[in-house]
């Protein structure tokens, strides 16, 4: 299992506790990740919002890429995810449209043929890695009766016509993934409800209200934290919690922990491996007393 | 929408809605109002806004190309696509909002913090600066490796080629003079 790995803008930037703990349990789950050179921007949402052309080529310029080293895409971003398997269902599909993307693309000698997969890490965990062999890996489980939730976002999930990734609607792989740990991933109303970031830039009001709903209503389902697998999910829910608390005047909070965080602990890596110091609602840090050996 | 205005059928303007079936792979018109879209759509619920796809939708069918171009709710959407995936005749609403927003930045309309972010985009090959304090950051904090620099280069020839730059009326950063 080997994958180019694309960060996009936002991880290197803001989650690097997300990206620290990505890398520790592909490494221990034997998933390869390499570097993908001078990436840069995936185009994101805002560059389709503004031109759709421009949208694409960055897109494409990131396949033509990969496919010179011959690997399939992994990304970490739900953004990334959803813009590169957008341009990649559309190139591979209309070859008049591949044709004029890779006639812009050739002046800087790059062209893409269509011949890559675009993958979510989630998918990767789930689809490559299976659900066996990561149970394996888990070592220290959760103590009975943790209750999470799983907060999946929307990119890798929907349009489902190009994600092809779980139900669009009731998505249980993250679920599942959890369960290994010991922890039970509970429903809660705001699971599927977008967290608002793609506006956080020009409507923040409305982004809080968004993020406010996803938060509310897992400390309404009694939840001890939420589990995201997306830098924008995390920063909406994480980060902008500490925004939403003081709006709403809430007397809780919710720790967000990052999927592979999640993981890493049940593996036996640290807070510190992990970059879990840097999740912005602290109470993350204490979440390894959570762990049964920790008891 | 707060006014109240009198479209005669004898005046309709099809054209808009018609720009949109050449330009998209699906029909308009095939909306039959049901309001799935904004039933579904978590900013209409909890945005605390007015904002309604299918409003949107109602109102390019009217050809109503000023009220729905200059309207800023069509940059409210965030592309969640719940709508889409529960709308009874295929219509994709986040699309006909992409294609909208599209239409009207080439009128010059563009929520001035997305130029913003265009404008990084163009200069650092990210939405933000990855420099030399958040490499150090990465490595010593995090123990990852320093970041592959972004091609910001060709990522701004291309946008040249096909005009975002313009698009976006994006300035490049004066060239520092003198010492650092």
């Amino acid at each position: 299992m080997k994958y180019a790995l694309f960060l996009g803008c936002t991880i290197p930037e803001k989650m690097n506790g997300y990206e620290a703990s990505s890398r520790v349990v592909a490494k221990e789950l034997g998933v390869e990740l390499i570097d993908l050179p001078n990436s840069g921007c995936c185009g994101s949402p805002i560059v389709r919002s503004m031109d759709e052309q421009y949208w694409t080529l960055l897109s494409a310029r990131i396949l033509a890429t990969a496919e010179k080293m011959d690997l399939d895409i992994c990304c970490l971003c739900n953004g990334c995810v959803g813009s590169i398997m957008h341009a990649n269902e559309y190139l591979k599909k209309d070859n008049a449209a591949r044709e004029d993307i890779n006639n812009i693309l050739s002046d800087f000698d790059l062209e893409y043929n269509g011949t890559l997969e675009v993958k979510h890490f989630l998918k990767i965990l789930y689809e490559d890695v299976g659900l066996p062999r990561i149970k394996e890996h888990l070592k220290i489980p959760f103590k009975d009766g943790l209750k999470v939730g799983a907060y999946y976002g929307c990119h890798m999930l929907r349009p489902s016509e190009i994600t092809h990734h779980g139900d669009p609607e009731r998505p249980l792989h993250m679920d599942e993934i959890i369960n290994l740990t010991g922890a039970i991933a509970s429903d809660y109303e705001g699971k599927i409800s977008c967290c608002g970031a793609p506006v956080l830039s020009n409507a923040p009001d409305v982004a809080w209200r968004l993020t406010h709903r996803i938060i509310s209503t897992a400390h309404d389902a009694a939840l001890k934290a939420l589990i995201t697998i997306c830098p924008f999910c995390s920063l909406s829910l994480d980060l902008n919690q500490i925004k939403v608390k003081e709006l709403w005047e809430l007397d809780y909070d919710i720790p967000v922990l990052h999927l592979p965080q999640l993981l890493g602990l049940s593996m036996g890596f640290g807070v510190r491996e992990l970059g879990i110091f840097e999740n912005r609602v602290k109470s993350a840090m204490k979440f390894p007393r959570f762990l049964l050996k920790n008891e | 929408m707060e006014t109240e205005k009198v479209v005669k059928l004898s005046d309709l303007d099809l054209s808009l809605a018609e720009e949109f079936i050449e330009d998209l792979s699906f029909d308009l018109f095939a909306c039959y109002q049901c309001g799935t879209c904004t039933g579904s759509c978590p900013v209409a619920r909890f945005g605390g806004e007015e904002f309604s796809p299918r409003n949107i939708i109602r109102l390019i069918m009217l050809g109503d190309r000023e009220a729905v171009l200059h309207n800023p709710l069509i940059w409210l959407c965030t592309g969640c696509y719940v709508c889409e995936e529960r709308c009874p005749q295929d219509v994709k609403p986040p699309e006909i909002f992409v294609h909208l927003r599209n239409m009207a930045a080439k009128e010059n309309i563009i929520p001035s913090v997305w130029s913003d972010i265009a404008a990084n985009i163009l200069t650092f090959g990210l939405m933000n600066e990855v420099g030399e304090y958040e490499n150090k950051i990465r490595q010593t904090r995090f123990k990852l490796p320093e970041l592959p620099t972004p091609d910001a280069d060709i990522m701004r020839k291309l946008a040249e080629k096909i005009k975002f730059t313009k698009l976006v009326h994006y300035k490049p950063p004066e060239e520092e003079t003198g010492e650092k």
